[in-house]
């Protein structure tokens, strides 16, 4: 399956972040694709604060510009704390000049360049977390943070990257049911979409920086992650939109959020797309009667 | 509303209104009614629901507070997707009519909110192995008082407001980080001997911060309390560290990563304007 991503495998290597607490719950080599052990990295050592502060102006090159940047203290308490980070990085051989400077990779600098990253945390079950069998793995997992450094400066790194770290991060981590957030015009939305229908947990989010956010859930399975990769026209699990959803239009994500605290579900059954100034999401809106 | 068993916070308990933001698909992981004081349904707060919208934005004027004045106050994005959607918050709150007019200017209350105004959270997020938590926020409106409102003490809030949340959310085994320096450290300690998981943290805003765990039993949050019946064993400091003292913080990371166990055993001591903090070797 991984064919179609061979450019990225010959540039880039996977990374994995995670502490002691986590590390050998993961799986370092989704879809065979091995994290060499020098790119296993402890973020509670000091021989890897170099590697961690090249993440960290990689995050604020991908999430500045919206104010959505990470703090340090929240990178390690609200990411590699509870959960890990996986992502695809680069030599600095292998970068042009003009990436170099982009990226403000030091002269002296010559350990992995991040390229891309994916943030998973664990959610609380909907049970007590107490009863859960020993040695059973948390199955309800949040991402909240997927980027690659293509998004802001394309070209910097092999096309693809993004959705192949998308592909392999889910493979990381033992996710039977993802939930993520994410903006409406965040052309990241359509590589979540390629998994099968997203239900929503919420259309309209004061309680973010940005209320123009979803809350989105899925199931995670093989069928699901073959379909990230094979990326097929039509999904085989989305049903038809019965309802398209202008995206940029406040007063109608309210009213969706309005409905989906009474009840209505809504799913968003494939990427929103841009016809002039309008970009719209195709949704199934369904009732307690069944579909509108 | 009281707990069980006394404390000298009883008082204070019984003025002040507990909550829970939460998500509805997170309430059955929580137990709300941690020893025994109940929090009433319409004070468990829904994060997804555009109602809840006045509240969140009072909850994160109360981190501004908090941690404002210490340059690391909580982005909005960081309170949803790192603590109200993945997890809960516990806290206290005060109706708004109960709300002294001098603390409530401090958010701003807007005029006409009649719902719950926020003094005190604690928020954390699950990590991998059931029971287990990252502790990232202790919010209380407490030293805010002390300066705007003084005869209305809510001295011992932040106390309170950790042992009743860990309650609340399950937790058995705790991890926190906080700098050498942080006067939250005596907050902490109160739990018992604090495991040192790093001294020295590259990887947070100030390097300088410290990482603990320990065990949350039913005694250590009843000693916390302030239940005197509930006693906690604590080992004799071996050496006290010089919270400022950077290069004695890299020494005892590099002990820590060569494997030695190391713990705070007690309360921090002052000598003048420099914080000491107590270390002792862990079996």
């Amino acid at each position: 399956m991984l064919y179609r991503y061979a450019r990225i495998l010959d540039h880039c290597e996977p990374y994995l972040i995670a502490t002691d607490l986590i590390a050998s719950e993961l799986n370092a080599a989704p879809l065979g694709v091995r994290v060499p052990t020098e790119n296993r990295i402890n973020p509670q050592h000091r021989r890897h604060a170099e590697f961690l502060q090249q993440l960290r102006l990689m995050d604020t090159l991908c999430f500045g510009p919206s104010s959505l940047e990470m703090p340090p203290w929240v990178f390690y308490d609200c990411a590699v704390m509870p959960g890990a980070v996986f992502g695809l990085g680069t030599r600095r051989a292998d970068l042009e000049p003009w990436a170099l400077e982009a990226m403000r990779v030091p002269a002296n600098y010559d350990g992995l360049v991040p390229l891309s990253m994916f943030i998973a945390i664990p959610m609380l079950p909907g049970h007590d977390p107490l009863s859960r069998a020993p040695g059973t793995p948390p199955s309800t997992w949040l991402v909240y943070t997927l980027d690659s450094m293509n998004e802001v400066a394309p070209g910097i790194g092999p096309a693809g990257l993004l959705h192949l770290t998308l592909a392999l991060g889910l493979r990381v981590f033992p996710i039977r049911t993802l939930y993520a957030t994410t903006q409406w015009r965040n052309p990241k939305l359509a590589h979540y979409v390629e998994l099968g229908p997203l239900e929503l947990a919420t259309a309209y989010t004061p309680a973010h920086t940005m209320p123009r956010t979803l809350t989105f859930r899925t199931p995670i399975d093989e069928e699901r992650l073959a379909s990230l990769l094979m990326r097929p026209a039509t999904h085989p699990l989305a049903p038809p939109a019965n309802v398209v959803v202008d995206v940029d239009d406040v007063a109608n994500l309210r009213q969706i959020q309005r409905e989906l605290e009474s009840g209505v579900r809504y799913e968003l059954v494939g990427a929103p797309e841009a016809r002039g100034t309008y970009v719209q999401a195709p949704m199934v809106r369904t009732t307690a009667e069944g579909r509108r | 509303m009281s707990l069980p068993f006394h404390t000298p916070h009883d008082e204070l308990i019984a003025r002040l209104v507990p909550f829970v933001v939460a998500p509805p698909f997170n309430r059955l992981a929580l137990d709300l009614a941690p020893f025994g004081l109940p929090i009433v349904d319409e004070h468990v707060i829904d994060p997804l629901k555009l109602s809840s919208e006045q509240f969140l934005t009072l909850l994160q004027r109360l981190d501004g507070l908090t941690f404002g004045p210490e340059g690391m106050p909580m982005p909005r994005w960081v309170f949803y997707d790192c603590a109200e959607l993945p997890a809960a918050i516990f806290g206290f709150a005060l109706r708004a009519a109960d709300t002294d007019p001098r603390l409530a200017a401090q958010y701003p209350v807007p005029k006409g909110y009649a719902g719950l105004v926020p003094v005190s959270m604690w928020a954390g997020l699950p990590m991998f192995r059931p029971g287990h938590w990252f502790g990232h926020n202790l919010s209380s409106l407490a030293p805010v008082a002390d300066r705007v409102a003084p005869g209305m003490s809510l001295k011992g809030l932040g106390s309170v407001t950790k042992a009743l949340g860990m309650k609340a959310l399950r937790v058995r085994r705790l991890y926190g980080a906080t700098q050498w320096a942080s006067a939250a450290l005596f907050i902490h300690s109160k739990f018992g001997p604090l495991e040192l998981v790093t001294a020295y943290t590259p990887a947070h805003s100030e390097a300088e911060t410290l990482t603990y765990a320990f065990d949350a039993t039913d005694e250590s949050l009843r000693a916390t309390l302030g239940d005197p019946k509930a006693r906690l064993a604590r080992p004799e400091p071996s050496e006290w560290i010089d919270a400022h003292d950077t290069a004695t913080l890299m020494r005892l990371q590099d002990r820590i990563e060569a494997g030695e166990r190391l713990c705070i055993p007690t309360a921090p001591r002052r000598d003048g304007e420099r914080p000491f903090v107590p270390v002792a070797p862990l079996p």
